[in-house]
This record gives structure tokens, C-alpha cells and sequence, in this order.
């Protein structure tokens, strides 16, 4: 057996007050599972779960009892199947035994390691904890968790339970909470076992250790006190970095038919004379030169050994001093723990006594320590004391590095007493700030820490493991976004936000923020304003246009339009205007692009206009018409709509045929250019309310034809199914299914979605929402079809009410979920070949409008992981980047929390 | 570039070729340094260190020697002058008197130091009175003034580079308060007026004009009496700009030392708050690990510079090919491709700026909440005016209700939960000892922190815990052995002196290689102390209980098992090693038809390293039985 071969027993609670974690507890397992993939290929790994309905287990079939806990996978060698697995977590319907699954892994284990694999076996609890287990016919539960817990430690078993509590179980009752708390802690006192608490998904996501590296001491021997007492101790990391794999380089050079290439690249070094190109060195030819001044002073490392610095290995007290004395940032490195020599008692001892003493005393203890003999160099640090909070764990001390006179520069910064008065916040934007740092807490004293380092799990490496299984899936996946669960990591609690909105704004009113209107150089970063003082900007440079300097050579930062017509202007070489263009073109993008709120926009549009004066003059048409295009389609992607539409009233639009006789645009293409965008928007925005499914849209007196250059009217109505309005008289004249929508134009009467939007397409074809290619359209009507038909109807709420009377109460979700995730696998094959800003291609079709609100529905009702389908998911980021649709959500309706 | 295996700084874990420890290379500095050669240079003393007295002429000289070692290694493309004033001899290039430009072969006025500088310079007190001779400059009835002369010159020497690229300085050591107090009437005021002429038209072209006025014992260096004029003091700075009177040496030295560093700002980012709402701040990096400098490869047989070209060969067919594009991780019996862009679109989770998360006590940040040297932020109104208002409100609510922020920081290296906390100013009677700001702190991920307490636990029997007898007696041990002001950064790395002191004894041709002291020692005689030593007594009475005998403590089994077989080895090795003619194998080149395990023989016999190729192993024989030799080269710059 491997020697870091670790075998571990995944045991999940999937009962029914589970299933809101679920998706999170898939992917944590997932996770892991990836992990192992690459850094413990041979671990074995085995699942079980409980709170099913069914049993299916070693020991009931043996010994009886152990019921609703089914073993999903045997203990066996990690693979590809097994992070699969997870995506179809059953869900149980029973309240889960937990201790009955414990028993369960344990007899798992031991079946297949017998007395072996000491130390590498692992449980692994996720649960909430809120059933009761059941009595026990001999003794009590304690005696029960007594049994077990020694057992395990007799076959060096580890536990690890992860217990989900907080908003994220609902909470449940207390006194059973309360037990179950003492049994599993209990079980952390008996043996090697840890019990965590996360009351959020992010700390769900941490809390699990995904990857195992076996820790190896950095130093074992004496902390010396002086010449005359020495205390055992071994030091290990404490904390390391956990790396990005360093992936290797590929050749493509074999031939897509040798099966045994390795694809690997070989990095070959060749030293040369720096004279002499041709002259090469061989590697042992070479010797290390230091720089001294302008000399280098060549040094061999035989040299080097004999000379260099050589202190003996040791770790030395330097003295105590007070705790104020060290302050935080002067923590150099990643920490090392001290433990006392294990199964030294009276090591242990003395460093509890130490401790003890030095926290009593708010006392630290400088060290110096060499860890290895023949280490050139010595580090000086801090001990500070690990009081340990669990009986079986001993005391210890954490050690950190501190710096030396070489490291720290004694740079000088002005006191904040010398700034001036402006710069200096009044009492009543001082209390602003002590209220957004009192309110805005992440650690309130009623729930759980939020973001403790310890809990919160790396995104980035979150995300590479899953686009890696995604890739292994469909090699040309795309990145996929980050998980929603772990961007409360990467940005500030919307919750938190919108609960402590007052104080936010609050504060936010009490200080002023403003461009620097003094400022020379634009910087490319963004530069969110509160105040747009753009215009004073666009002042300054038209009238800087009045002063021309010469032989401007490039395009700057203060004045782009001067420099532009200057280096049109210039008559010494053709190649300027073509430069200055492209120049030109180059600070447009770059002003909108680093522009967030609009703050550039004056700017740009300066530009712009002063470019298309330049096209025309110059005979560019060309040029400004495809960067237009280029800029529009950028600025729709980028979510800079309102960079478009500051367009119009600049008469910024493409350079028509009567002002530039290259141009291939006539002037009523010109006109329309911006226009069209707009109606197309207008358009989809109605298109995409008419399908909400929740709703209904009827009596619509429709526009006379000659307005719909300005998009299409329509009236809103909307029929709340909860309160059963569908079932009205007037309804039902309309629809006599009483299922919504129902579109009326005129004395026309359609309902059903599909029916809607066909007659629509005929009746309006100048917004088509059906591709002309055949393929594309069929493939929108299968799309539009299988929403209709295959996915909508089955979790209709009616259809739900049904099953849950019929079969189950929890029957009716697990149903809705299965039918939709089946759906949402078809139709991620369907259009994966075609998907690639929106399902269908670059624009919005009718496919869209189906499956946007589609999507938005059953992620909201339904708790679907959208991670399993990423050309959806992608998809569905790509809507919510159309206004329209944001507005057309079901939040966003007149109607909506009726 | 190849990473050198075996550098002794590097712990395992630093990446050198990470973001994060590169340094740049920094814009340059220009100093002239100016010292006044008056024979009151000679005359007054004061004490030093150990008690002698020294001539301010020799500390000025000192400070400068000092100096110029710290640059040659730290700063080496900086240029320096030396020039002396009030001077017998003349030796510059306006022909001037009373001035002499000291300089060495092979160099211009101002140019990079060299090693020839540093160790003529360091023999320039012995030629002095010789060379260059002192007198009084500024005599009444004579129109020479010296110190006008010596302004005029190191302006001259600095109209080399632009003062954009390149910092400009003039060091003036005098004694001598009132330079023109010798004269007077209106050639005095004529000649001050002249002399302040001079300077500002200096300062006027980018040159900064410092003073490092020395006093004497008995009397203080007044510097209203003229110099405040000369460098611009006014106000509250001209209070406190006098440092105590009988300053000594090491502070001079440390002054100096101190100026070596220029301000820098690592990064300039944005903190976003909430509802939009973003400051600007300055990253500085105040602390990091100072290495010892990059490496050049030699050519071993000429000395000459070598280049390192790297070139990308096709495991399977053996075909030369550019740098690929892809990457892949083995990753369930396939290989998954991953481009560049791919795995830079992975790390961007998030802008590269700071995102506000929320506070916590500062509580909530514990010691081991710790991964890499903080950084620095400071507020900025360059571009977003009113950052700084908002960033003292926060930074004063923060240290008020003992709170940190916590915040995203999205680097594209690494981006990574951050804890910033509040940093007050700290000014003691030096000067500023903590610039008010904070500190961002790099927080580790739950994936990094590792639970290394719990895997020794003993479940059976708990841990051994101190009674409050133990505790009383080690409580009395840390009262004894208390280090009262302890600051943070009072040791130079003892490794890196070595470093340095090694480098600059070959350069310079000395045989000695200066030992350096290490002041990381624990202080024995401290710890010799009665009281101490009682202490100390009395807690290992307390915790290890009497007849205690350390060496045979149990525990250790299995550590002492390995250490057994290591010693053993160790004798079988040098048994081996005895068998062999070792210098005789070397002259005759016959090393290299030896095994690796018969050379380890050697190594481990001389308790010599064994790791490394043969290659290296063998040259390190060399080197041990004394066959290869150092060469020295030297670079035109």
C-alpha cells in the first residue's frame, strides 16, 4: 500500500431539510474528488448517504437495523465516474441517522483495510445535525458515541463532520440541536476527530479539506532557554500557500496519429559567450559572478561553501517583550507552529506552563533559529502562544518572521496633522465612518464570522478545477463564470449591503469625490466618479484646439483631438494620417472601455466626432464606418449601452455615401444605424415580458404600423396564479384552457407562447426572431419547442400541487428538478455547436426568448445547479447583459411579490 | 534563467520569479559629496563609540566609506564625487581654488563607485595632509570664497543626465557654522549674498542641497546663523532640524544608510467602498526580504559574461519548436489543454483593485492569519480628489474601535482576501517610527491553513496542562529574561553580511575576509545572570520535576534510530575515504572515473554537502584539497 494512500468515506446527509445545501455539498465533493484526481490518483474514496428513502448497506443485510443509509459507491480508486456521481445526489426523504452512517463507513473501512493504512483513514460528515438519532437498546447515546469514537481510535481513524447550521438549515429544534452538538463534539474529545460549524455556503465550500498533504516538520529538536534548559519541540508549517499548478508546456508536433506521444516539451539551456555567439559553454564550464559596482567577482559554490556564513543549527530564546512591541505587519512569511515533542509530557508541559504565562502577560518571546545544519542563513521571529481549547491537543506556539535592519525601508510619509483642512474629515463624516465601520460587520456576536480564513476556500482554484473537468467533458468549453456561491468572497455581501443600506448611504453622502480637474494624465485605470466633471474636461480641450503646436507625433493623453487633427494635418509623410487614425481609434477604446460610469463618455465622443470629421475630410469612410460598428458591438457587450445612446444626439452615426463617395452606406442606413439598435431593443424587451410564463399579457391594442419605427406599444396585464385570477371570467373568454399568455391585437386572440410569437414574426417581420438559414430556424423552433412542451409544463405549479397531494410533499420539487435538469441536458447539446454569445448565435432569437426566462424562473423556484450546464449558464450571463431582460424579469414586473 | 540550486537565501517555498519579489530597476541617484577640509575639520573632536576621540574629518570620511559600501551593492548604478573644500591643493575642472575632486583610474568625476574608489578612499586620511592639505579658504582680505567655489563645481559635475531620470544631490559636511565669520562688512555680505545665489540657482536646477552639520562637544552647530538659508529651513523646520547636540557617529552613519532608499509606489490602485464609491491609494512595499544581488554566469575559463538561450524541443519527434502556447495538466488518463489566455481568464476573478468586504475586530485576526510580507497603503488626491478625506476617516474609526477591513484584492498574480488594519503615526523623538496608513496583510485560504496541532493529539489521556504553579514559576522566568525596547528590525541578517563582507574583500584584493559580528546571538552574559539563571532553575525544577536528565528523555525513539544509522554511515564513509589517494586522484583528473557513492565517501568524510551532480561534486573536492583557485575580472561598465 502507497504510503500516502489515503482512504477516505464521504458520508452526506441528504434528508429533506438538506436539500437547500445540496448544491454546495456537490460541489465540495466534486472538488475534492478533482483534487484527488491530480494529487492522489491512488486515494480511494467511497460514498455513502443517508436520509434516503431506500437502504442498502453491508450491515443491515448482517446485522439488521441501519435503515434509510445507502452506500453510493464502494471504496475504491478515484476516477472520472465518481465526480459524476455527485451531480445525481439522490434526495432522501427520511430524516438521516448520522450516527447510523458513521458505523456505516466505519465497517466500510475496516472491511477493506483491516488493521492497514493506519492514520490515512478518513470520515467525512456533512450534515446538520437537526435529527435526533435514534436510543439505543444498550446503554445511552453518549455510551453509544463512547463505543464508536473508540473503535475508530483503535483503528486509527480520523473524523471530520462538517455541520451546516445558521440561515442555511433553517433552524430546527433546539434541544435536539443541542444534543447532537454534544454527541459530535464529544466524539472530537474521544478521538482524532474535528467538528466544524458553517453557517454560510462560502464556508461550507472551506470547510471541507480538499486537498491532504502529509505535514513535515521543518525542525525537531531543542528550544533553548539559555545554556540551561532546553524544551523538545518539533516545528511544522502552520501555513503554505496552496500553489496553482504549474501546468506543463505541450508540443502539438507529433502527428495526431502517434497514440503513445507524450506531448511534452523539453527546455533546453545552451550558455554562450556574450562576445562570441557562436562560442558555447558547457554547464560545468560556468561559475556564478556577483555584481560588485560595476565588477563581478566570480565565486564557485565550493568557494562559496568554504566562505559563507555557517551557523550551527539551533533555535535560541533571545528574551520575552511585550506583545505592543511586535506589531502585525511585521509578520514576513507563512507561519510555523512549535509542538511540544509528541509524547513527551514533560516538553508538553513546560510549553503549556510558557504559554500560559506569556498570554497571561500579554508577553512574546523572540527567537533565533537556524533550522537545518548548513543553512547559510539565520531567521529571527516571534513566538507567540496557541492556548489549545481541546483537552487531547497540547499547547503550542506559533512562530512568525520578522525582519531584519536590511529589510525594512524607512521611507517617510507626511503625518495626516500636516494635510490641509479639506483633507481633514469633519465630526459629522468622522461619525459616518465610525458608523460604516461599526454596522458594515462581518462578524456580528449573534452568528458566525463571516470570511474567516479558515473556512473560505480559494476561487480561483475553485474555478480551475472545475473548467478542468468541464474541458475533460468538452474540450472546447469555455472558462465558466465564477460560481455565484463564491463571489460573496471576491465582492462585498449583497445582503450585507442592502441590509446596511442607510449607513452606506449615509456615508456616502457625507463625502465628496471628484476628478482631479488639474490632471494631466489620463490614467488607464478605472475611475469610478460620483459626480460626472467630464464636461469641464471637454471644455478644456476644444478650447485647447485654438493653440496648435508642431510636429505632433502621437496621440496623448491631454489633448487627443488637438493632436489628432495636428497629425492629420501634417503634410510630410502619407503615412500620418493613416497613424493618427489608428492612434485616434486606439485612445477612443481605450477612454469608453476605462470609463465606468460614463466618466470618459464626454470625452470619447469628442473624439469620435472629431475622428469622423477627419474620415470624411481624409476620404476614410470606411475606416470610421467599421469601428463604429466595431465600438457599438463593444459597447453592448461591455454594458456601456448609455455610451450608445449619447450618440444620437450628436448625430453620430456612419459616414453616408453624400459625404464620402466610397462609402458603401446610403444615407437612409446612415439615419437608421443607431435607430434600429434601439427598436431591437424595444422590441425584444416586449418580446421577452410576452413569454414570461407567470404572467399574462392581454388586451393590446396595437399601433397603427407607421409607429413601430419607434417599437411596438403594448399593455400590460398581469394575472397573478397564486390568487387564482386565471380562473376569472373575463380570463376565460380570452383562454379557454386558463393557461397565460394570451396576446390580443385588434379582434386577433392567440394564446399559448409559441403561437404568440409566430404570429408576431408574421405580422411584424421587421424585427425577425427566426434565422433565415433553415438549420438555425429549425434549431430555434426545437428550442422554443422543448421549453413549451418538455420542460415548462412539468413543473407547472398546478402539476406540482398534483404530484405532492398524490405522492409526497417533497415529491413534487424533486420531480420539477429531474424533469427540468433532463430538459436542460438536451438542450445543452442541441445547441452547443451554434451557442455562442446568446443559444443560437450572435443575436437574440427566438430560441432566447424562450429559454431566458425559462432559465431565470428555475433557478429562482427550483434551486437548479447551473454549473452542470455552462453553455446555459453562459448564455444566461449574456441576458442578463440586455437591459431589456433585466427589466423583463419576473423581479422586475409591476406585479412582482403579489 | 536557470534557478541556481543552491542559493542559500532562498527558502524553499519563495518563487524569486513571482510578481511579488521582483524589484525594479530603480530611476538613478547623483551625489556629490561635498566636505569641508578646514583645518577646524581636524581640530575638534568628538567622542565615538568606544570611547576615543575623533576628528569630525575622519567621521565625515567614514560616513562617506560606509556609504559607498552600502551603495556599491544596493544601489551600484547611482554616480558619485567627492570633493573636498577649503583645501591646499586644486584639482577640478573649472580650475578653482580651494577645492579638490577626489577620484581614482579608470573612472570620471562622477561615475558608479568601484571597488578602486572604495579602497583608495579608505586610505585617503593617511595621504591627506600630503595630496591634498587643508587651510582655511575664506580669509579676510581675500575675494577666494571655497564654499562658493565647491558649490559651483559639484553643480557643474551635475549637469551630467536629466533630473527626470536621475536624482540630484549635493552632501555638505561641515563643522563650520558660519562660514564667513572671518569677515566683514560688505565683502561679508557680498559673499553670503553670492554663496546663496549659488545654491538657489543649484536647487533651482533640481539639485537638492542636504547638510549634515557635525558639532562639537561644547558647542552646538547654529544653523540659523547661515545654512538655514542655504537649504531653504524655515519655521518649525529649522527647530527640528538641529539633532541633539554630540551626535553621534552611528546615527551619521544611519542617517545616511536611511537616505539610501527612495520612495517607490509599488502599485496605484482603487478602493472600492460601496454604491460606487472608490478612493485612490498608493501601494509601497515598507518590508521585504532583501536578497543578495542577481547572479551573472561566468565563463570559468576567460571570465567573460555568458548569455543563457533557451530553446523548446519536442519530447516525441525531437523538433526544435518556439515557445508553445498551450499548456496541459494530466488530469484522468488525458491530457486537458489550457491556453495562456485561458489560465489568465481563470485568475481574473475579480478587477485588479481592492474590493471593501466588511470589518472585524481586531480579534478575529490571528497570528497565524499570515502569508507573505504586508504592503503598505497610503491615500492619494492625484487623481480622485477626496480620496484622503475618506481614507482618515476610515483609518481613525478603524483604530478608534480596534477594527480591521477586510477586502478582495484582485492582483493578477495572485488575488487574494486581504486584512487592512489601521496604522496611527508614531513619532518619537528621532523622527517618525510608524507612518500612519495600513497595512494590507495577505490572509490565507482554508486550503492553506493546516491543522498540524491536532495530529500529535493524544486522545486517551489529554494533553499535559500547567497548573498555576508552572505557570507562576515560567511568568517569573519572562519577567527575568525581558527585552525592554526590543524594536522589530534591530539586526542585520548576519548571512547577507557575510555575503556582503565576502564580496567586497575579493573585490578589493584583501586576504582578510572581515569576520562579521552576528548580532542574532542571545546575549550569554544576560543569560549568565544570577537572577536569571535562578529562573530559569526554578521553572525547569517546576516543569521537568528534579533528576531530570535531558539527554536520555524519552520520545525520541525513532529520530534516534535515524541519527544512529546516519553516524554509522558517517564512519563507514570516512573508513571508505581512507582508502583512496584523494590528492593524487585529483592531479591526475582521475576523479571523474570514480563512482558518486565513492566521491560521497570523501564528502562525508569531510562533512562536506553531497548533494548536486558529479560535476559539482568533484569541483567541490577540488576546492576542499585546495586545487582551484579564485579569479577575479573585472566589466567594463
Amino acid at each position: 500500500m502507497a504510503r500516502n494512500k489515503e482512504g477516505l468515506v464521504l458520508l452526506l446527509d441528504v434528508g429533506p431539510t438538506m436539500y437547500s445545501v445540496l448544491p454546495e455539498i456537490k460541489k465540495v465533493c466534486s472538488m475534492l474528488i478533482q483534487k484527488k484526481l491530480i494529487y492522489g490518483k491512488f486515494d480511494e474514496v467511497g460514498v455513502v448517504v443517508f436520509g434516503t428513502q431506500e437502504t442498502d448497506n453491508e450491515l443491515t443485510k448482517e446485522v439488521g437495523g441501519y435503515e434509510h443509509v445507502v452506500v453510493l459507491r464502494n471504496i475504491k480508486v478515484v476516477d472520472g465516474d465518481l465526480v459524476d456521481a455527485f451531480q445525481e445526489l439522490p434526495r432522501g426523504n427520511f430524516d438521516g441517522d448520522y450516527l447510523d452512517a458513521i458505523v456505516v463507513g466505519m465497517d466500510m473501512l475496516i472491511k477493506k483495510y483491516q488493521a492497514t493504512n493506519k492514520g490515512k483513514k478518513r470520515l467525512c460528515l456533512i450534515t446538520n445535525a437537526l435529527c435526533p438519532i435514534k436510543d439505543s437498546c444498550e446503554g445511552t447515546k453518549e455510551d453509544q458515541v463512547n463505543t464508536i469514537a473508540a473503535q475508530m481510535s483503535a483503528h486509527g481513524m480520523k473524523m471530520e463532520s462538517v455541520i451546516v447550521r445558521g440561515r442555511l438549515c433553517g433552524g430546527g429544534d433546539q434541544r435536539i440541536m443541542a444534543e447532537n452538538d454534544r454527541l459530535l463534539n464529544l466524539f472530537s474529545e474521544k478521538t482524532s476527530a474535528r467538528a466544524v460549524y458553517v453557517e454560510s455556503p462560502t464556508a461550507l465550500l472551506g470547510a471541507v479539506k480538499t486537498r491532504n498533504i502529509s505535514p513535515v516538520t521543518i525542525f525537531r529538536g531543542d528550544l533553548e532557554l539559555g545554556s540551561k534548559m532546553k524544551i523538545k519541540v518539533w516545528v511544522y508549517k502552520k501555513t503554505s500557500e496552496e500553489k496553482f499548478p504549474t501546468l506543463k508546456k505541450y508540443s502539438d508536433k507529433a502527428p495526431p496519429s502517434d497514440r503513445f506521444a507524450t506531448h511534452e516539451v523539453k527546455v533546453d539551456y545552451e550558455y554562450k559567450s556574450v562576445e562570441d555567439p557562436n562560442k558555447v559553454v558547457p554547464p560545468e564550464q560556468r561559475i556564478k559572478g556577483y555584481r560588485y559596482g560595476p565588477q563581478v567577482v566570480p565565486i564557485s559554490s565550493a568557494e562559496w561553501d568554504a566562505v559563507k556564513f555557517k551557523p550551527e543549527k539551533s533555535v535560541k530564546l533571545l528574551g520575552f517583550t511585550d506583545a505592543s512591541n511586535i506589531m502585525r505587519h511585521y509578520y514576513m512569511k507563512d507561519v510555523n507552529v512549535f509542538i511540544p515533542e509528541p509524547g513527551n509530557a514533560r516538553a508538553a508541559l513546560a510549553v503549556s506552563a510558557l504559554a500560559r504565562a506569556m498570554k497571561e502577560m500579554n508577553k512574546v518571546a523572540i527567537l533565533r533559529c537556524v533550522w537545518r545544519q548548513g543553512q547559510g542563513s539565520v531567521v529571527v521571529g516571534v513566538l507567540t502562544p496557541n492556548i489549545s481549547e481541546k483537552d487531547s491537543t497540547p499547547d503550542s506556539f506559533y512562530f512568525n518572521v520578522l525582519p531584519f535592519a536590511e529589510d525594512v525601508r524607512e521611507f517617510q510619509f507626511p503625518s495626516f496633522s500636516s494635510f490641509p483642512a479639506s483633507w481633514q474629515p469633519n465630526e459629522q463624516q468622522q461619525e459616518a465612518a465610525d458608523n460604516l465601520v461599526k454596522m458594515l460587520d462581518l462578524a456580528p456576536s449573534a452568528k458566525q464570522e463571516a470570511l474567516l480564513p479558515d473556512f473560505t476556500p480559494n476561487p480561483v482554484l475553485e474555478r480551475f478545477y472545475r473548467h478542468l473537468e468541464l474541458k475533460s467533458k468538452h474540450p472546447d468549453a469555455a472558462v465558466p463564470p465564477l460560481d455565484e456561491t463564491l463571489k460573496t468572497i471576491t465582492e462585498a455581501d449583497p445582503d450585507l449591503l442592502s441590509e446596511k443600506k442607510d449607513v452606506i448611504d449615509a456615508f456616502y453622502n457625507s463625502f465628496e469625490l471628484k476628478e482631479n480637474p488639474r490632471l494631466k494624465k489620463s490614467s488607464k485605470r478605472l475611475l469610478e466618479k460620483k459626480r460626472s466633471g467630464s464636461d469641464e474636461d471637454c471644455q478644456d480641450t476644444t478650447n485647447a484646439l485654438a493653440v496648435k503646436p508642431v510636429k505632433v507625433e502621437k496621440i496623448g493623453d491631454s489633448s487627443p483631438v488637438q493632436d489628432f487633427e495636428a497629425m492629420m494635418s501634417r503634410r510630410d509623410s502619407p503615412d500620418w494620417v493613416s497613424k493618427a487614425i489608428q492612434d485616434m481609434k486606439n485612445k477612443i477604446y481605450s477612454l469608453v472601455e476605462n470609463s465606468y460610469d460614463g466618466g470618459n463618455h464626454g470625452k470619447a465622443l469628442e473624439c469620435l466626432l472629431a475622428l469622423r470629421k477627419g474620415c470624411i475630410l481624409e476620404q476614410e469612410p470606411k475606416q470610421f464606418n467599421d469601428f463604429l460598428h466595431h465600438l457599438f458591438n463593444v459597447s453592448q457587450e461591455k454594458k456601456l449601452r448609455n455610451f450608445c445612446e449619447s450618440l444620437i444626439p450628436r448625430g453620430l452615426t456612419l459616414i453616408s455615401k453624400s459625404e464620402a463617395i466610397d462609402s458603401e452606406v446610403t444615407d437612409d442606413e446612415a439615419r437608421n444605424f443607431l435607430v434600429k439598435k434601439e427598436l431591437k431593443f424595444d422590441y425584444t424587451e416586449f418580446l421577452l415580458k410576452l413569454s414570461e410564463i407567470r404572467h399574462i399579457l392581454f388586451m393590446l391594442p396595437f399601433p397603427a404600423p407607421t409607429r413601430t419605427d419607434y417599437g411596438l406599444d403594448y399593455e400590460y396585464k398581469a394575472v397573478t396564479l397564486a390568487k387564482g385570477e386565471q380562473f376569472s371570467k373575463e380570463f376565460e373568454q380570452l383562454n379557454p384552457l386558463r393557461y397565460v399568455p394570451v396576446l390580443v391585437d385588434g379582434d386577433v386572440v392567440v394564446s399559448d407562447s409559441l403561437a404568440i410569437l409566430l404570429y408576431l414574426e408574421e405580422k411584424y417581420p421587421q424585427r425577425a426572431l427566426l434565422p433565415d438559414d433553415p438549420r438555425r430556424k429549425a434549431l430555434n423552433l426545437q428550442v422554443a419547442s422543448i421549453v413549451c412542451s418538455s420542460i415548462q409544463p412539468l413543473h407547472m405549479l398546478g402539476l406540482m400541487k398534483r404530484i405532492e397531494e398524490k405522492v409526497g410533499p417533497e415529491e413534487g420539487l424533486l420531480w420539477a428538478q429531474s424533469s427540468i435538469e433532463k430538459g436542460f441536458f438536451a438542450l445543452e447539446q442541441l445547441v452547443k455547436d451554434f451557442a455562442t454569445r446568446f443559444a443560437t448565435g450572435e443575436a437574440l432569437y427566438m430560441a432566447d426568448v424562450f429559454l431566458a426566462p425559462q432559465i431565470a424562473t428555475v433557478v429562482m423556484r427550483f434551486n437548479i445547479d447551473m454549473s452542470n450546464f455552462p453553455i446555459l449558464s453562459r448564455v444566461y450571463e449574456s441576458y442578463k447583459t440586455v437591459p431589456e431582460f433585466r427589466a423583463s424579469s419576473p423581479e422586475a414586473q409591476p406585479d412582482a411579490g403579489s | 534563467m536557470e534557478l541556481d540550486p543552491d542559493d542559500i537565501f532562498k527558502d524553499d517555498e519563495d518563487d524569486p520569479d513571482s510578481e511579488f519579489y521582483q524589484q525594479r530597476e530603480s530611476s538613478k541617484e547623483f551625489v556629490v559629496y561635498l566636505v569641508d577640509a578646514s583645518p577646524k575639520m581636524f581640530s575638534s573632536t568628538c567622542p565615538s563609540e568606544d570611547g576615543k576621540e575623533e576628528t569630525h574629518f575622519h567621521i565625515a570620511i567614514s560616513c562617506i566609506a560606509q556609504s559607498l559600501k552600502t551603495q556599491i551593492i544596493n544601489r551600484s548604478y547611482d554616480e558619485v564625487a567627492i570633493c573636498f573644500f577649503n583645501t591646499r591643493e586644486k584639482k577640478n575642472l573649472q580650475d578653482l581654488n580651494g577645492a579638490f575632486v577626489f577620484n581614482v583610474a579608470e573612472r570620471e568625476y562622477l561615475d558608479r563607485p568601484t571597488a578602486r574608489l572604495i579602497k583608495d578612499f579608505d586610505g585617503i586620511e593617511e595621504s591627506f595632509t600630503k595630496d591634498i592639505g587643508s587651510q582655511y579658504g575664506i580669509v579676510s582680505g581675500s575675494r577666494e570664497n571655497s564654499l562658493y567655489n565647491s558649490l559651483w563645481i559639484a553643480q557643474a559635475l551635475l549637469r551630467k543626465g536629466s533630473a527626470k531620470t536621475a536624482d540630484k544631490r549635493i552632501l555638505l559636511f561641515t563643522n563650520e557654522d558660519d562660514p564667513f565669520g572671518s569677515i566683514k562688512g560688505v565683502a561679508k555680505a557680498d559673499m553670503t549674498r553670492t554663496t546663496l545665489q549659488r545654491a538657489k540657482d543649484a536647487q533651482d536646477l533640481g539639485i537638492s542641497i542636504e547638510l549634515l552639520p557635525l558639532s562639537q562637544s561644547d558647542e552646538e552647530f547654529n544653523v540659523s546663523l547661515f545654512y538655514s538659508d542655504l537649504i531653504g529651513l524655515e519655521g518649525d523646520e529649522l527647530a527640528q532640524f538641529m539633532p541633539s547636540a554630540g551626535q553621534k557617529l552611528q546615527d551619521m552613519k544611519d542617517q545616511l544608510r536611511k537616505r539610501m532608499f527612495t520612495k517607490r509606489i509599488v502599485r496605484r490602485i482603487t478602493l472600492s467602498i460601496a454604491n460606487g464609491l472608490s478612493i485612490e491609494l498608493n501601494t509601497y512595499a515598507l518590508i521585504r526580504p532583501t536578497l543578495p544581488g542577481a547572479i551573472t554566469w561566468l565563463d570559468s575559463v576567460t571570465n567573460r559574461p555568458l548569455k543563457t538561450e533557451r530553446s523548446f524541443i519536442c519530447a516525441d519527434t525531437g523538433a526544435l519548436m518556439q515557445e508553445p502556447a498551450k499548456r496541459y495538466q494530466p488530469y484522468k488518463n488525458d491530457s486537458i489543454m489550457l491556453s495562456v489566455e485561458e489560465l489568465s481568464e481563470i485568475k481574473r476573478v475579480s478587477t485588479g483593485h481592492l474590493h471593501l468586504l466588511g470589518f472585524k475586530p481586531l480579534s478575529c485576526l490571528k497570528d497565524y492569519h499570515n502569508l507573505r510580507p504586508s504592503t503598505f497603503i497610503f491615500p492619494s488626491d492625484k487623481e480622485v480628489i477626496g480620496s484622503t478625506c475618506i481614507f482618515i476617516a476610515l483609518l481613525r474609526s478603524m483604530v478608534n474601535l480596534k477594527r480591521f477591513a477586510v477586502a478582495f484584492y484582485g492582483s493578477s498574480s495572485r488575488p487574494q482576501l486581504v486584512a487592512l488594519v489601521a496604522q496611527d503615526e508614531i513619532i518619537s523623538a528621532g523622527g517618525q517610527v510608524e507612518p500612519p496608513g495600513m497595512h494590507m496583510i495577505y490572509l490565507p485560504y482554508s486550503d492553506d491553513v493546516r491543522h498540524v496541532e491536532e495530529i500529535h493529539s493524544d486522545t486517551n489521556a489529554g494533553a499535559p496542562r500547567a497548573t498555576d504553579d508552572h505557570i507562576k514559576k515560567a511568568a517569573a522566568l519572562i519577567k527575568r529574561i525581558d527585552l525592554k525596547d526590543f524594536s522589530v528590525f534591530q539586526f542585520a541578517n548576519p548571512g547577507l553580511q557575510r555575503h556582503y563582507a565576502v564580496l567586497q574583500a575579493l573585490a578589493l584584493d584583501e586576504d582578510d575576509i572581515p569576520e562579521i559580528n552576528d548580532e542574532t546571538l542571545p546575549d550569554e552574559e544576560g543569560m549568565a545572570r544570577p537572577g536569571v539563571v535562578k529562573a530559569v532553575e526554578e521553572f525547569k525544577l517546576s516543569v521537568y520535576g528534579e533528576n531530570y536528565d535531558e539527554e536520555s528523555d524519552m520520545g525520541n525513539g525513532k529520530a534516534s534510530d535515524a541519527s544512529k544509522k546516519r553516524k554509522t554511515a558517517a564512519e563507514n564513509a570516512a573508513k571508505e575515504s581512507a582508502s583512496y589517494s584523494w590528492p593524487d586522484l585529483a592531479d591526475n583528473g582521475q576523479l571523474k572515473d570514480l563512482t558518486v557513492t565513492e566521491l560521497k565517501y570523501y564528502l562525508t568524510a569531510h562533512n562536506l554537502p553531497v548533494t548536486g551532480k558529479k560535476e559539482v561534486l568533484i569541483s567541490r573536492i577540488l576546492t576542499h584539497l585546495g586545487k582551484s583557485c579564485i579569479v577575479m575580472m573585472s566589466i567594463s561598465a
